[in-house]
C-alpha cells in the first residue's frame, strides 16, 4: 500500500495530500496552535483520511477532510478544556509559589477596592437582567468574538446578531452610564 | 466607570460560575449534532450555554478554514509526506496496517507449519522408538475355562493393552477375521482385515486403553474360506476401571 507506493489509491491520495495539506496546517495553525502541533494534528487528519478513503464518494475530497480536521480540532480544544477544569489546585500558601511569585502591586485604598466591587456587581446584575438571547450575544462580544462567529455560534443569523447586541448595548449604557 | 479590567474582571466570573453550574464541555458529537439541529430544544440549549462558558472551544467551533490551499512551501509537504509514509512503515499508519494484515496471516501459516512439522516430527520419532508392550491378556475361549466360566477380567493401566487370542479348534482356515464387540450394545468396536494364521496359532492385538471404557466386551474369531465365514471362538472380557488413587 502506501509504504510500497503502488496503486492507483495511493497515487491519489497522495494528490490529495500535497494539495490539501498547507490548508489543513493552516487551519489548525490560526487557531492558536503551535506549529509543530499543527503538524502532528494535520498528519492525524490525513491518517483518518486515508483510512476513510472509501467512504469518499465524490472527486472532491475536501468536504470530507475538512471535516475530519474539524473534530480533531474540537477534541484538542476540549480535551484542554477538561484538563484544565480537572486540574490540581495548589494551596495559596504553597512556599514555593510565594518564591516564584513577583511582588504583588500597591493594593488600592479600601474605598477604592469597594467601588471596584460595586461597579462590578452592578455589571453582572445588568448583564442578568437581559434577555437571554441579548446576553449570550454580549458574553460572546466581550470575548472578542465577530459577528459572524457569534452567528455561527448561536445557529443565529447575523441580522439576529446585530440586532440584539444594538439591544443589550442599549440597556447598558442605560442602567450603567456606559457600553461594554 | 467600567474599565477593561472590570469588563475582564466580569467575563472571568461569569465564566466560573457557568462552568460550576454546568460542569465539561460538549462533547464533539454533540457540538457536531448541535450544528445539524439534531437536538431537543433542551439540549440544544445546555450546549449553548457550554460555548458560552468555554469561549476557547466555541472558537475553534466557529472558526473558518483558510480559503486556500497555499501557505506552506514545497520542500516543507514533501517533507511531511516522507515523514507520513515513515510512519506508515514503522508500523503506525494505515498503510502499515494493511501490511500488518498480511503479516500477521504469514506469521499464523509459518506456526502452523512449524506445529504441522513437529508432530510429524515427534510422531515418526515415536514410531522409531522401540518401547515396551504391556503385559499380555491371554484370551482362551468361553466354554474352554473349565468348571468357573468367569469372563477374563482386566484393568488397563498403561496407554493401551495387549490381548493374545489363542485359536483353538480347527486351524484350517484360509485366514482369519477378528472382531471386538462391546457386549452390552452390540457395537463393533474394531474389525481386522483377514489375517493368516500364525505358527503359535495365535493373534496379538494391541487396543488402546482409551478405545476400552469399562465393560463387558468379546473378541469373535472367525474363520474365513472363500467367502464364507464360520465363527471360530469366543472370547468374553471384563475391562474394569482402574481404582482411584
Amino acid at each position: 500500500m502506501i509504504v510500497d507506493g503502488g496503486g492507483p489509491h495511493d497515487e491519489r491520495f497522495e494528490a490529495i495530500y500535497r494539495k490539501h495539506y498547507a490548508r489543513v496546517w493552516r487551519y489548525f495553525r490560526t487557531n492558536s496552535i503551535s506549529d509543530d502541533e499543527a503538524h502532528d494534528l494535520s498528519q492525524d487528519t490525513f491518517k483518518r483520511l486515508y483510512e476513510r478513503m472509501d467512504q469518499i464518494r465524490n472527486d472532491d475530497p475536501w468536504p470530507f477532510l475538512s471535516k475530519i480536521a474539524r473534530t480533531i480540532l474540537l477534541n484538542r480544544v476540549r480535551a484542554r478544556q477538561t484538563q484544565k477544569r480537572n486540574a490540581p489546585m495548589v494551596e495559596i500558601d504553597d512556599p514555593e509559589l510565594l518564591f516564584a511569585e513577583p511582588a504583588a502591586p500597591a493594593e488600592p485604598d479600601y474605598a477604592d477596592r469597594e467601588a471596584e466591587k460595586a461597579r462590578r456587581s452592578r455589571a453582572r446584575a445588568v448583564m442578568a437582567s437581559l434577555p437571554r438571547g441579548q446576553r449570550q450575544c454580549l458574553r460572546l462580544r466581550i470575548e472578542g468574538f465577530q459577528y459572524d462567529e457569534i452567528a455561527t455560534i448561536l445557529g443565529i443569523s447575523l441580522d439576529a446578531v446585530k440586532s440584539r447586541l444594538r439591544d443589550a448595548t442599549r440597556s447598558l449604557r442605560e442602567q450603567l452610564g456606559e457600553k461594554p | 466607570m467600567m474599565n477593561r479590567s472590570d469588563w475582564n474582571a466580569v467575563r472571568d466570573t461569569l465564566i466560573a460560575d457557568d462552568r460550576a453550574k454546568l460542569g465539561d464541555p460538549p462533547t464533539v458529537d454533540e457540538l457536531l449534532a448541535y450544528e445539524r439541529g439534531e437536538l431537543s430544544q433542551e439540549d440544544a440549549d445546555r450546549v449553548q450555554q457550554l460555548l458560552i462558558a468555554y469561549p476557547e472551544l466555541a472558537r475553534a467551533y466557529a472558526a473558518p478554514f483558510p480559503a486556500d490551499d497555499t501557505g506552506l512551501p514545497a520542500d516543507v509537504i514533501d517533507r511531511q509526506w516522507n515523514a507520513f509514509r515513515a510512519g506508515n512503515r514503522a508500523g503506525s499508519g494505515p498503510g502499515a496496517r494493511v501490511l500488518q494484515f498480511w503479516r500477521a496471516a504469514a506469521a499464523i501459516a509459518a506456526t502452523v507449519a512449524i506445529v504441522f512439522g513437529a508432530t510429524l516430527w515427534q510422531t515418526r520419532r515415536e514410531l522409531l522408538r522401540p518401547r515396551i508392550l504391556p503385559e499380555a491378556a491371554v484370551l482362551t475361549p468361553d466354554g474352554r475355562r473349565g468348571l468357573a466360566e468367569q469372563p477374563f477380567a482386566i484393568t488397563p493401566t498403561g496407554d493401551s493393552v495387549l490381548f493374545v487370542v489363542s485359536i483353538i479348534g480347527p486351524t484350517d482356515y484360509e485366514t482369519y477375521r477378528l472382531e471386538l464387540i462391546r457386549d452390552d450394545s452390540h457395537k463393533l468396536v474394531w474389525s481386522s482385515e483377514p489375517l493368516r494364521d500364525t505358527s503359535s496359532h495365535s493373534f496379538n492385538v494391541e487396543v488402546p486403553s482409551r478405545a476400552l471404557p469399562a465393560g463387558t466386551y468379546q473378541v469373535i474369531a472367525y474363520g474365513l474360506r472363500g467367502s464364507a465365514r464360520e465363527e471360530v471362538a469366543t472370547y468374553t472380557v471384563d475391562v474394569r476401571r482402574p481404582a482411584a488413587r
